[in-house]
């Protein structure tokens, strides 16, 4: 498990939706820090210049389009893996996450395997 | 109602029974079971949550003594079997492993997102340690065996939790009961039901101590506890 280890952050302002997939993806052998809000998922990203970041879309104050952007204009993000995490699956909702800068667009209930390949790739 | 597997903090996995609701989606439960394994007993309150609308989700926690074992209450060999594997589990693996449990359950797509516990003999000590070492939204314990010896823990108790005290409980002696109400009754967050006149397991349908009165007391209590704190 060790030989595709990722360093991965996870962004959802739900803590507990949060923390328990950042437990999955740790046990899965990845170094994982989760964090609940838009403005510390772009402090953290800088800082730790993660290779995945798994975003839920419905965060507050800033949306997760809009922190994709921003986090694509990061010069030590270049390179990053973006994934957005949605409850939304329709084309536009795709385009949409496509157009902010996002790599995969993964509906919820995220499929685990799914989930785990895309890091590992 | 299907296994599936769950993947170990420390590397391995194991199956855990998961019971859904007609509807498709609820909010979850993570059963801990008793000595006897994830059997028929287990299976069975896993299935009744399930009709009551929650996605129930039963471990094999003695996977890592012998993976699939299910046993029963009926015999002296079974007993003894029984008492072996509790002496041989390693409780802070266990707990390991229901939250392994519980994170893959909020994900499930059988599940709201909201996740509690609730256990039953051995696996009443594991709700409590789930109340103070995990994030499930609520616990409930049924006569959980030994917890007196972990009340220093009760500090870390986050959420709703729920104890059913079997006041006649041959493997929880007064002293000890004393000793949970004492260090539990001023907690905000814990509510206690004791039983008089109720033995150890006297929910487990088919059992020796089964107490129907008590039982069904309990699990009304259960239901509205989980009800209120999981929204099912």
């Amino acid at each position: 498990m060790t030989a595709t280890r990722k360093s991965i952050l996870v962004v959802d302002d739900n803590r507990d939706a949060a923390d328990s997939l950042a437990m999955l993806l740790e046990i899965g052998g990845h170094e994982v820090t989760a964090v609940y809000s838009a403005s510390e998922a772009l402090k953290r990203a800088s800082e730790l210049r993660p290779a995945v970041i798994v975003m839920d879309l419905g965060l507050p104050q800033i949306d997760g389009c809009e922190v994709a952007r921003r986090m694509r204009g990061m010069a030590e993000l270049k390179g990053v893996r973006l994934l957005a995490l949605t409850g939304h699956g329709r084309d536009e909702d795709r385009q949409r996450t496509r157009d902010a800068g996002f790599d995969h667009h993964l509906v919820k209930p995220v499929d685990l395997d799914e989930l785990e390949k895309l890091v590992a790739a | 109602m299907t296994d599936i597997t769950i993947r170990a903090p420390d590397g391995g996995s194991f199956t855990g029974y998961l019971a859904v609701p007609k509807g498709g989606k609820g909010p979850g439960i993570v059963v801990a079971q008793e000595i006897f394994g994830v059997n028929a007993v287990m299976r069975a309150v896993c299935d009744a949550l399930a009709a009551e609308g929650y996605a129930a989700l039963c471990p094999d926690i003695f996977w890592r003594i012998e993976p699939g074992i299910q046993i029963t209450d009926k015999t002296e060999a079974e007993w003894k079997r029984a008492f072996e594997l509790f002496n041989l589990f390693d409780v802070d693996k266990g707990i390991g492993d229901l939250k392994a449990g519980l994170a893959q359950l909020r994900h499930h797509p059988a599940c709201t997102g909201k996740v509690g516990s609730v256990g039953y003999c051995l696996g009443g000590k594991l709700s409590f340690l789930m109340a103070t070492r995990s994030d499930a939204d609520c616990s409930v314990g049924y006569y959980g065996v030994g917890i007196q010896d972990l009340l220093g823990e009760a500090k870390n108790i986050r959420k709703p939790l729920a104890l059913h005290i079997a006041e006649k409980d041959q493997f929880v002696p007064p002293p000890a009961q004393q000793a949970i109400k004492q260090a539990l009754k001023g907690n905000p967050l814990v509510t206690l039901y004791s039983y008089p006149g109720a033995d150890h397991a006297f929910a487990r349908v088919g059992g020796a101590h089964y107490d129907a009165a008590a039982a069904n007391l309990a699990n009304s209590r259960t239901s509205e506890f989980l009800r209120q704190h999981l929204g099912g």
